[in-house]
């Protein structure tokens, strides 16, 4: 198939932005490219409304990692206070991975806030899921979001050749998470539902509901706009130990900015900092555009 | 004459979860104003031309003294700001603050902006994003100028949406014109219905006597609304001299923000806690006074 040129309109009404025109950071602040997704994980990201990436993060890599958010939960006074948090030490480079970048370039960052220097979209929220067996609560929410008014983020557009999630959410599984035993339940293409849910998505043992299954080191994205719950964690071989990650447009959020400790956000790159910017659009870029 | 009415009218908005429907009506929303006066219900008609056009005129919605007060502090503004404490010395001060929360404009956007579970009694659904004096004139600008708010992607602000029933407008402008504006000294021009245009805009609206461009008349202390996501630009006006007294207030979702203005902290701080209530901080979930967010927000409540 040829390739596509997708265009979305910017704020000048005359001027068609393609894709091609788009200026988006071409690497991360660590100096690693910015992959493209293939097209077949665009089309499941859009098609499904989440898309799992198995093994991202492997050997020594993973290890340094599982260590630190295993001191952050059960010993965080042994990290310093700046760095106790899911943006500490090891696991702070995966807040911009280049293949969360990739996902967030394409479905979530707006080009009038976006810039080599910039990225189009902000952090909110960025948190330890640390669960033995029992924990977790099942509890379904949000779904139907193509059809949804803008006003809580929670929506999802779309148009041929473009998909657009404001409010994405990226989990990185650290240890292994057997499928049907506490891994992220979601309903597939529940994103662009126009029906209401039925009454069985109140059974997390549905067939309404998609899960899965993966290795330490995998990544998870979905849209917030999909229907989605936390059930209880069953795997007795080991924790489950997962960062969640929210991702919102720079000019909105469903929850307060979110602010890293000061001594951790000064010592940030500076492209790193600005997935914590404040949240309006007028000027709210940096570097050339 | 009376009117047949219409076998059903109501429309499906999804709420937060499972695909459920938000079951607060507009209507319902913030009944009262930071002064306690009772809200304005916007007409079937006012909602049915803004949104088809984008844009609506109320006449005459202030007095005549009203305007006169207003626009001698408009004056102040423009010729001696001195005169005027730091605090106020902006469009929303002294008389002009009240605009902001006018009935009549809380009516309105409680239809086309207001995020029903971020509304109480105690606090508005919509934010307050920036406020100024209008200029008399501008350059001409229509490459610059927004429209396609229908298909435009989120993220900055300029959106239209619509379901059978229901529309709404991000961006959502109140401009207050306190003198008298004819087609002779109104400087603004705007395409009616490009919030919902698929086409770009042709060559011909470069020139700003295409017949693309309208514009609007009006007796003092009248009230425009119109969606930012409509095309719109303000051209030069070339008489000599224009006794024009405009206030434009713009508003946005309780969750997004496309400017960074805000008031002086000193006159924020002397408004009442409801007015206060449009600066809030931007963000949407729970972010309510008195409020029943869960309720709001829950598929399966039916109390609100």
């Amino acid at each position: 198939m040829e390739k596509q040129i997708t265009s979305k309109f910017q704020s000048s009404l005359r001027t068609v932005l393609s894709s091609e025109t788009c200026q988006f950071p071409t690497h991360n602040s660590d100096g690693i490219p910015i992959p493209e997704l293939t097209p077949e994980q665009k089309y499941a990201f859009d098609t499904h409304g989440w898309l799992l990436v198995p093994e991202v993060i492997t050997g020594g890599e993973l290890e340094e990692m599982r260590d630190f958010a295993s001191r952050l939960h059960n010993a965080p006074e042994s990290i310093p206070e700046h760095e106790r948090s899911t943006l500490g030490g090891a696991v702070q480079k995966l807040i911009e991975h280049p293949l969360v970048v990739a996902l967030l370039n394409e479905f979530t960052a707006h080009p009038s806030v976006t810039s080599p220097a910039c990225y189009g979209f902000s952090v909110e929220s960025t948190t330890l899921f640390y669960r033995e067996p029992g924990m977790g609560n099942f509890g379904p929410h949000n779904g139907n979001g193509l059809l949804r008014f803008p006003g809580d983020v929670h929506y999802y557009n779309a148009f041929p050749g473009k998909g657009y999630s404001p409010h994405t959410r990226i989990v990185w599984e650290l240890n292994d998470v057997k499928k049907g035993q506490g891994g992220t339940l979601l309903v597939t293409g529940s994103h662009k539902s126009v029906y209401t849910a039925p009454g069985e998505i109140q059974n997390p043992d549905s067939d309404v509901w998609s899960t899965y299954g993966c290795p330490g080191g995998s990544l998870l994205f979905f849209t917030e706009a999909l229907t989605h719950s936390a059930t209880t964690w069953k795997n007795t071989e080991n924790d489950r130990l997962a960062i969640f990650s929210l991702y919102s447009p720079v000019d909105s959020g469903f929850a307060q900015v979110y602010q890293p400790h000061p001594k951790l956000f000064s010592e940030m790159p500076p492209l790193r900092q600005t997935l914590f910017r404040n949240r309006y659009v007028v000027g709210n870029v940096n570097g050339d555009v | 004459m009376a009117y047949k009415e219409l076998a059903t009218t109501k429309p499906f908005i999804v709420n937060k979860n499972l695909g459920s429907a938000v079951e607060v009506e507009p209507e319902e929303l913030t009944k009262t104003n930071a002064d306690n006066t009772p809200v304005v219900i916007p007409t079937q008609k006012q909602k049915y031309n803004f949104d088809r056009n984008g844009w609506v005129v109320i006449p005459n919605l202030l007095s005549k003294a009203e305007c006169a007060e207003m626009h001698a502090f408009c004056e102040r503004l423009r010729c001696e700001p001195e005169s005027i404490s730091e605090p106020q010395r902006c469009a929303i001060g002294g008389p002009l603050q009240k605009l902001a929360d006018h009935p009549v404009v809380v009516g309105f956007l409680n239809e086309f902006l207001a995020y029903p579970p971020a509304a109480s009694e105690a606090c508005y659904g919509f934010r307050l994003e920036e406020s100024e004096v209008v200029p008399d004139s501008g350059e001409f600008v229509a490459a610059q100028h927004k429209g396609s708010g229908l298909f435009r992607l989120p993220g900055d602000s300029h959106l239209y949406r619509c379901v059978p029933g229901r529309g709404w407008s991000g961006l959502t402008r109140a401009l207050w014109e306190l003198t008298e504006v004819t087609a002779e000294t109104n400087s603004m021009r705007f395409i009616s219905g490009s919030h919902k245009a698929a086409y770009p805009l042709p060559e011909a609206i470069e020139t700003p006597n295409s017949s693309l461009w309208e514009t609007y008349t009006c007796p003092p202390g009248s009230l425009i609304l119109l969606t930012e996501s409509m095309t719109n630009v303000r051209v030069r006006i070339e008489l000599e001299h224009v006794e024009r007294s405009c206030i434009s207030n713009l508003y946005n979702t309780v969750a997004s923000r496309w400017s960074n203005w805000g008031p002086h902290p000193q006159l924020l701080e002397a408004m009442p806690p409801k007015r206060r209530t449009l600066f809030r901080e931007v963000y949407a979930g729970g972010n309510v006074v008195n409020g029943e967010f869960g309720n709001r927000t829950d598929a399966y409540s039916v109390a609100h």
